[in-house]
């Protein structure tokens, strides 16, 4: 019986202090209110030191806002010139008296400054940073990271952080940029035979706008790389092309089409819409809504010791453009149009991957891994040296389009 | 009797817990570290031996019945050499798993518990191990039969997931940093099949031991199975996996795993999976050792040696200085000892106490024959 009671004794002396432990709060645990929450860190080069860094931090709603605590209806900027990246956060923390974490930084901006110099050690620190997630997204402005921090401001969402998020998977619906996580920057950076690219940004304003839009005018759409393209209204972030890496210095920039056709090889392209000449009527063109059909069977050789790369590319097409005497569906038509749609890939294709290989000198195709199974040991592999070989490489890319139907429209 | 006698799931699941804890810690860095783009090749060489290696263990353990390593020892070379082997097998365990042990903790204070002092991590794993075994010898398999398939199941995720990203070209060059590391120096990579060492003493507590060979065979084709997989994920999904040396390259794959948008950072899941696994590992750790002990010793009431040998894995996993005297540890002293000690010297005692008993029985045979004729 006495044994009893003691059970029940102490049984309740758990549940007191399970409770008493339990209902209070923690005054000295790490809890949201003592945590500065970092959206976006920007690299600039600071002017007397080495580094300028810019961090995005999300300013928490109030509860009476009856939004939930985590989200934020606005951010601040703010910038430290510092030596290194973790000095950086430290002088941010004392600057907010509350701990920065990183865990919700959704994207890191390296301004094209800082990027030619090398990014290696940032890179690298970056990787070794718990907080850092491996999934942001890693992308090169074109203006300076702080002012493109600063000017972004989303029209359609109250977030800064699921802005960003969403921003860069547009790439599926326009092929015009491609998502590009910091492990996936990484990985491609240590790899050898591949080089490494990062999304282009910009803020778009009237400003930045492309002086050449293009001569013909299937160029005006998509040979604008980011901030180009003429969109008048605020300034906003605007991600169109590519940031292409040789090691860790950023050598070049793709324009939008350019990241069309760079999909297309590497077989990573959802669906995109182009303009190609039209074959009916000199001075117009045609829209087409374009998916790949298979992947497309890239192959390289050594023809004396040179990379001889071949690219079959096969492509599903839809017509977008109507108008009122459109008979594009017949049999004869279909197959102009075809002939017409090949020949103006081939030509950027080609056109692409000689800019990658000649002018920039960079694999980001990663064509390395259809030769390095020629190779038996990592020894032959590095002293073939890849990347460094890839300049020599020259082309053949073959492009067959199947022009499927319209949409709604078969004729008009 | 039968409370200390376990089943063959249970006998499986007491072997698998090992490679489990071993493959979320960095053993698969370290074979990749070893032989680069040709570990997979590597791997296939090691298991097709190791799986010869089980079947003349096996079939040289015939005559011995229900015995143990300890037990044919003895048969060898009488009961001063089962001490020693015996002694040297607890020492090896309690390094093996304190060493194992810390290196878990550190993970897990650089990721979630910054400010914890590493002595209370430690401690909080040598708790939970000494109640499991106080508890007895039925929680500590129980337990460990319901969290291995829990972690095994997690970890098939984890791969599955990193399935769209594989890049099956990182394979080559074929013979990775050359035909000697693959096919010579990379045999030392059977070092990673420590869970041998622990079948060394599971005959003796199966309730079955007639099926103590598919027992082996199981719980090693498991074990080699999942170590293939984590290897075959991790050179094939990433190509840093060659040039840096994480602190887990499991929870480095896993950080980067997206598994949709609803459930985006899975990764605190996967690390609550391996505490329980690695509490698992170092529960069953004790229970043998304190088996092997009692055996030594012939100690009737074994129970209060658990806090004995909790206490001696604790002081194990703070030995260690830093990162440095763990990776050390156990990518080169532990290979080697391993090596030594379970393919090499248990080898040869079963080898010889073979010899010795086919000579016992030839000689018996020629004696009964002289005395029938």
């Amino acid at each position: 019986m006495k044994l009893k009671k003691l059970r029940t004794l102490i049984c309740l002396f758990l549940i007191i202090t399970t409770l008493f432990f339990s209902l209070s709060g923690c005054y000295n645990s790490q809890n949201i209110d003592r945590l500065a929450y970092v959206v976006a860190i920007g690299f600039d080069v600071g002017e007397n030191n080495k580094l300028k860094l810019s961090f995005q931090v999300s300013v928490p709603s109030n509860s009476s806002d009856g939004g939930s605590s985590s989200q934020s209806d606005s951010s601040i900027v703010t910038s430290i010139e510092c030596s290194s990246f973790d000095s950086g956060v430290n002088i941010l923390n004392s600057y907010l008296s509350k701990e920065s974490n990183l865990a919700h930084c959704k994207i890191i901006v390296f301004s094209e400054d800082f990027a030619n110099r090398g990014i290696s050690e940032t890179l690298f620190t970056l990787m070794n940073t718990i907080d850092v997630r491996p999934d942001c997204n890693v992308l090169v402005s074109r203006c300076s990271a702080e002012y493109f921090l600063n000017n972004s401001k989303p029209m359609l969402e109250k977030l800064s952080a699921r802005y960003y998020e969403i921003a860069p998977t547009t790439s599926q619906y326009t092929g015009l940029t491609e998502n590009v996580t910091l492990s996936q920057f990484f990985s491609d950076y240590t790899d050898t035979f591949r080089s490494s690219f990062a999304i282009l940004g910009g803020i778009n304003s009237d400003n930045t706008h492309s002086a050449n839009v293009g001569e013909s005018p299937t160029e005006i759409d998509a040979s604008n790389k980011a901030n180009e393209t003429l969109i008048h209204g605020k300034p906003n972030i605007e991600n169109i092309g590519l940031a292409v890496f040789y090691k860790d210095k950023l050598v070049g920039e793709l324009t939008g089409l350019e990241t069309i056709c760079h999909q297309i090889i590497c077989n990573s392209l959802d669906t995109c819409v182009i303009n190609i000449p039209s074959p009916f009527e000199e001075g117009q063109t045609i829209s087409l809504k374009l998916r790949l059909v298979n992947n497309t069977k890239n192959k390289v050789e050594l023809v004396n010791g040179t990379p001889y790369i071949t690219s079959d590319v096969t492509l599903d097409a839809r017509i977008l453009s109507m108008d009122e005497n459109s008979k594009y569906l017949t049999m004869e038509n279909v197959s102009l149009l075809e002939k017409s749609a090949n020949f103006y890939l081939t030509t950027k294709l080609h056109d692409y991957l000689y800019k990658v290989s000649k002018d920039l000198k960079s694999d980001i195709d990663g064509f390395g891994k259809y030769i390095v199974k020629d190779f038996l040991t990592m020894e032959e592999w590095e002293n073939f040296n890849w990347l460094e070989n890839f300049k020599n490489s020259f082309f053949d890319v073959k492009v067959e389009t199947k022009v499927k139907s319209g949409y709604i429209f078969m004729e008009s | 009797m039968n409370s200390t006698k376990i089943g063959t799931f249970e006998a499986i699941a007491f072997i698998v817990v090992i490679i489990l804890n071993q493959i979320v810690l960095n053993l698969p860095q370290n074979l990749l570290d070893e032989c680069g783009p040709s570990t997979p090749l590597n791997l296939i060489l090691v298991i097709a031996f190791v799986f010869l290696f089980l079947f003349i263990m096996l079939k040289l353990w015939k005559p011995f019945g229900n015995s143990d390593i300890l037990d044919i020892s003895e048969f060898l070379g009488g009961k001063v050499f089962k001490t020693i082997i015996g002694s040297i097998f607890i020492i090896y365990f309690l390094m093996i798993s304190g060493t194992l042990l810390r290196n878990f903790t550190e993970m897990l204070k650089l990721v979630y518990l910054e400010k914890a002092s590493i002595c209370l991590i430690v401690l909080f794993f040598i708790i939970a191990c000494a109640a499991a075994n106080r508890f007895g010898f039925r929680s500590v398999i129980r337990c460990n039969l319901i969290f291995v398939p829990i972690v095994l199941l997690n970890l098939l995720i984890a791969f599955f997931c990193l399935f769209p990203r594989f890049e099956l070209n990182r394979i080559f060059p074929i013979f990775g940093y050359g035909i000697n590391q693959t096919f010579f120096t990379g045999m030392t990579n059977i070092f990673a099949f420590t869970g041998i060492s622990y079948l060394y003493f599971l005959k003796p507590f199966l309730k079955k031991p007639e099926s103590f060979n598919k027992i082996s065979y199981i719980s090693i084709g498991i074990s080699a199975f999942y170590l293939f997989l984590s290897i075959v994920t991790l050179l094939f999904s990433f190509a840093d996996v060659l040039t840096v040396n994480d602190l887990s390259s499991v929870y480095v794959l896993i950080r980067g795993t997206d598994f949709g948008r609803f459930l985006q950072r899975p990764d605190a899941l996967f690390i609550l999976g391996w505490i329980l696994v690695l509490m698992s590992y170092i529960s069953t750790t004790v229970l043998l050792v304190n088996h092997i002990f009692s055996k030594l010793a012939k100690i009737q009431d074994t129970k209060p040696m658990v806090y004995c040998f909790s206490t001696l894995c604790f002081i194990f996993a703070l030995i260690p200085k830093n990162m440095v005297a763990i990776r050390w540890l156990e990518d080169t002293l532990f290979r080697y000892v391993t090596i030594i000690l379970v393919f090499i010297i248990s080898f040869c005692i079963l080898l010889f106490a073979y010899f010795k008993h086919k000579k016992q029985m030839s000689y018996v045979q020629k004696g009964g024959l002289t005395s029938e004729t």
